[in-house]
């Protein structure tokens, strides 16, 4: 008996010491566990709808059909003025008459206050109209007075950005962030062939007159637009039945990234962040058309 | 997946807006203003230790953790108005043009000027070197870390607000160090060299103001003409419309500095 | 009556079901930021609680729709290891990682204090090797190569003879960890910055708590994960070197590379040191260690302040000496918490620039992943970025220097240690 004894001893020992060594911190204060009860209470009030309407909307079933999206932006109250261009070399080529053009950062019709320039695309969209592939031709990008023609301009991956140079002195465009960056010569012609896809336009410089500025919006499809003189843009065919997220930018945009932050008090379905991106779910064959106001304060100048 | 992640914000947007418009409607605008002294003898801070670059080791950078001026004032103390998570207070529109300026952080004789940077959400941060020394700005409340080259500059655009002020160092030279506050609104100043302070245009009404110091952290029970800091170093303060809440003299026990 | 042996065993037997971990091992608070922003107790439960809601338990995880995460692949990861009848496998996590990063994913698992460098500790969601800027958090895809390439230099292993699909849960479940950790942090920050000590927190009752919670707090940490795949650096196409170049081609970008290095532009020999041994700056902390570091420099503080609150209090009377005898309890209580807990930190280690003469690179060894490197910096560590801080920012470097500092790095190892230093480097190297 005494055998067995110490063996039921000696068992007991050695299966206390590693328990000891592994299991049990003992000097060290670990911090509460969550009770079960409390923390099953937290998830049920997390998950019921209240606490995020947006919760239940999320995985979106897959829509038919096609929408389109038509607006205008307007500017709210009246425009700061533009000054013009620090023509700072060149004066007989880089202006007009001695005179040096206003800066486009903001362009605004003096009577509709319709803003020019703005981008608004299609964010991650889940398929693609016919109407709406990429293209493969070619688009001019031309430069003359030591300005870029087209201050803003958008394409497709796949076209070819025919950028020109109209002017009688040599000027490089580099196109910061796409890797490109050439001279082009007085009355010569560079072709570019457009690879990526950006989320932000691309600036577009020419460091020999270093205020000459563009913005070129490259996408891997056709749904975008950018804003002409009378602030009007329509992206058409967009998926339809499922929620979309378009981008608004602006060069001048003071949102993350040069988003810009509009309103649209007489279409509420569309949802606003505040880094310019609209949400809104179209139905087929609808053309939804809005008016969006921009306070100023939507700008960095 | 971007999908869902813009759903959250979209109510958050939402919600940002109705709150802006609750509070839209300031009854008028005051100020609040103050020095703040120490009172006994300040602590003695250990000098920095130079150990690289002979142009930093004779610029002779001076520890800052604690600076008192003329007559015990204490210079660097950081007093702002302190809102509650998702919340907003307005902002005077005397500061819009402030909004669009940037602010400029100077790496100049191996430390940072300002010493404690003020920056509003929204701001740009321009970063400069004046040093013919390379150095690098570590903003880790901006999770910005860049090298910036001899008469160098980068940028970079203030994005979160901060509760506190946090470090500014530089990793080459692990002797410099600043502070950054970052807050969604202008009201926050730094006490200048004869350790006065001013706050200007904040809306009428009760607001909490946070006291904080580099060395003493929250200014806890410190006397004010009305009460004292509680022991998160913050106040109540009662603002009225056109007029300036002067705060006298604020003493800051010499003890609550280590 | 019980023998004795008999009783013993089941003394045993209780201790091991009772006494110290229960069968399933729970999520702790990180307890070191708690002590040091002294949460309460009650307050300590009540974190504990809400992200027992979030997250739910080792054991049994939950993805709350706002996380995004992916409810069956936390499934796969978490749980205690075993194997069903169709050999599949279950507990990945237990069975592949929790033994150095720990069950709570704070990288203090029982072989942690024996590895140098310790492992990661995901709570704050800070990754190093990653493709995205500086601030991105990094893309699922870069989580994944470090899980199937391992960290060459580290005792992080490769687990590239797992199936996709488990280095995938495995991915899933350390970003829900990541997550959980940034939750708890923006927990912990809110109750020590906002609450009162005896304020009540508690979503399940009160609509404002849920909204703060989901909207404030991990609305801001989920929209920079999800944010991460438009965070990408992606090199311009005409600035990547070819794969085969003339030697020359070459060796005129290492030339380049190598000005760079030595140059008050790039400043790489400030850390690196004079002779790339990583010997130029060795007294930094990473963001993992410094925050032990200050946590043990601010304990000792303690010590000086509450001399100094003594003396004052041999100078003071009346309500001031009440007050700051209230103080002195205050500054103790907070010491003798605080010098408890430096007993269950991991030492403080110094971040050791990397010596790039031993052709090691944590990150991968693809042109790519040491242009990452430069470009971004190395995320908590003192290594800073060259590049842009975003896109379309202003960069320190350009990229096609960038790709010459990449040559030059590659080309370090067959550099002769002995070559001597340009001089004079435009600045002086080191003080004497």
């Amino acid at each position: 008996m005494k055998h067995r004894r110490l063996y039921a001893w000696l068992s007991a020992v050695i299966s206390v010491v590693p328990v000891a060594l592994l299991g049990c911190e003992r000097h060290v204060n670990l911090g509460p566990v969550a009770e079960a009860g409390a923390a099953k209470a937290i998830h049920e009030a997390l998950v019921s709808a209240k606490a995020n309407p947006a919760a239940g909307a999320k995985t979106a079933p897959t829509g038919t059909g096609w929408a389109t999206l038509k607006g205008q932006f307007v500017f709210d109250g009246d425009p700061p003025p533009m000054p013009p261009y620090n023509v700072t070399k060149e004066q007989d080529i880089c202006t007009v008459g001695g005179k040096a053009l206003p800066q486009e950062k903001l362009v605004v019709a003096p009577d509709s206050k319709a803003i020019k320039n703005v981008v608004v695309f299609l964010r991650d969209p889940s398929r693609i109209h016919e109407s709406a592939n990429p293209k493969a031709d070619s688009v001019e990008f031309d430069q003359k007075h030591c300005l870029f023609l087209s201050h803003v301009a958008g394409v497709t991956v796949g076209q070819t950005l025919n950028i020109k140079n109209s002017d009688t002195t040599g000027h490089n465009t580099n196109i910061i962030g796409a890797g490109f960056n050439q001279l082009i010569p007085a009355g010569g012609a560079i072709p570019y062939k457009i690879q990526k896809e950006t989320q932000v336009p691309n600036q577009v410089t020419c460091s020999i007159h270093p205020w000459m500025t563009a913005y070129l919006l490259t996408r891997k499809n056709g749904y975008f637009a950018i804003t002409g003189d009378d602030g009007k843009f329509e992206i058409r065919n967009v998926p339809a039945g499922e929620p979309l997220e378009f981008q608004v930018w602006h060069e001048s945009g003071a949102a993350a990234g040069g988003g810009l932050v509009g309103t649209t008090a007489d279409a509420p379905d569309l949802k606003w962040s505040n880094r310019g991106r609209v949400a809104i779910t179209l139905q087929p064959d609808q053309v939804k058309e809005v008016k969006i106001v921009v306070p100023a304060a939507a700008f960095h100048l | 997946m971007s999908k869902r992640s813009f759903g959250t914000f979209v109510v958050a947007a939402l919600a940002t807006t109705l709150m802006g418009s609750i509070s839209a409607q300031a009854a008028g605008w005051g100020s609040v203003k103050g020095r703040i002294v120490v009172d006994g003898t300040p602590p003695k801070v250990a000098p920095l230790v130079v150990s690289k670059d002979q142009y930093c080791i004779d610029k002779k950078p001076v520890n800052e953790a604690i600076v008192v001026g003329k007559e015990n004032a204490l210079v660097n103390a950081v007093v702002y108005l302190r809102v509650a998570t998702g919340q907003k207070v307005q902002v005077a529109p005397s500061y819009d043009a402030q909004a669009k300026e940037s602010v400029v952080l100077d790496n100049n004789g191996c430390s940072f000027h300002p010493h404690i940077t003020l920056i509003r959400v929204g701001q740009m941060l321009d970063i400069k070197n004046s040093d013919p020394v390379g150095h690098n700005t570590n903003v880790a409340v901006f999770a910005f870390n860049q090298t910036i080259p001899s008469n160098g500059q980068s940028q970079i655009k203030a994005s979160t607000a901060g509760a506190l002020p946090t470090p500014v160092v530089c990793n080459i030279h692990p002797f410099m160090k600043g502070y950054i506050l970052s807050q969604e609104h202008p009201y926050m100043a730094v006490t200048g060299d004869d350790g006065t302070f001013e706050i200007k245009d904040i809306p009428a009404g009760k607001h909490d103001f946070q006291f904080w110091h580099e060395a003493g952290g929250y200014l806890k029970n410190v006397a004010l003409k009305e009460g004292k800091t509680d022991n998160r170093g913050r106040a109540a303060l009662t603002i009225a419309d056109g007029k300036t809440l002067d705060l006298g003299d604020i003493k800051v026990k010499a003890s609550s500095l280590k | 009556m019980l023998s004795r042996s008999t009783w013993l065993v089941t003394c045993v037997g209780a201790i091991a079901v009772a006494g110290c971990s229960e069968s399933s091992p729970p999520f702790r608070l990180n307890m070191t930021n708690v002590v040091a922003k002294q949460i309460s107790l009650d307050h300590q439960q009540a974190i504990a609680n809400i992200l027992g809601g979030m997250f739910g338990t080792p054991d049994e995880p939950i993805a709350l729709p706002e996380t995004g995460l992916d409810q069956r692949l936390l499934a796969m990861a978490a749980g205690p290891v075993w194997s069903d009848k169709e050999g599949g496998k279950h507990g990945l996590y237990r069975r592949h990682c929790v033994h150095c990063h720990g069950i709570s994913g704070d990288g203090q698992g029982p072989t942690a204090a024996i590895l140098n460098p310790y492992p990661r500790d995901y709570r704050p969601g800070i990754f190093k090797f990653k493709s995205t800027y500086t601030s991105g958090e990094p893309t699922l895809g870069d989580l994944e190569k470090t899980l199937h390439d391992g960290i060459p230099g580290t005792a992080m292993p490769s687990f590239a003879l797992l199936p996709p699909d488990e280095i995938r849960a495995l991915v899933e479940y350390v970003k829900y960890l990541s997550v959980r950790g940034q939750m708890e942090a923006a927990l912990e920050n809110h109750v020590a910055e906002e609450l009162d000590a005896n304020a009540k927190f508690d979503p399940a009752t009160d609509p404002a708590v849920q909204q703060l919670i989901v909207k404030d707090l991990l609305g801001p940490i989920v929209e920079s994960w999800n944010g991460a795949k438009d965070q990408v650096i992606r090199p311009e196409d005409g600035a990547i070197p070819p794969a085969e170049r003339p030697a020359g081609d070459i060796a005129a970008s290492v030339k380049a590379g190598r000005e760079l290095f030595f140059g008050p532009k790039a400043n790489c020999v400030k850390c690196h040191g004079p002779t790339a041994l990583g010997d130029g700056q060795q007294t930094d902390y990473d963001t993992w260690n410094k925050a032990n570091f200050d946590f043990i420099t601010a304990t000792n503080d303690k010590i000086s302040q509450i001399d100094s609150l003594r003396q004052d209090l041999a100078k003071a009377t009346g309500d001031e000496a009440e007050q700051l005898r209230k103080q002195i309890l205050e500054a103790q209580a907070e010491y003798g918490s605080r010098s408890k807990r430096i007993a269950a930190l991991l030492p403080p280690r110094n971040a050791i620039p990397r010596n790039l003469r031993e052709g090691v690179y944590r990150g991968g060894r693809r042109p790519i992943d040491i242009f990452w490197r430069v470009s971004a910096g190395i995320p908590g560590t003192p290594m800073p970025a060259s590049g842009p801080a975003a896109e379309g920012a202003p960069g320190t470097l350009t990229q096609q220097e960038i790709w010459q500092l990449v040559d030059y790095v590659y080309s370090l190892p067959f550099e002769p240690a002995s070559m001597p230093q340009k001089k004079p480097i435009n600045t002086e190297v080191v003080s004497k």
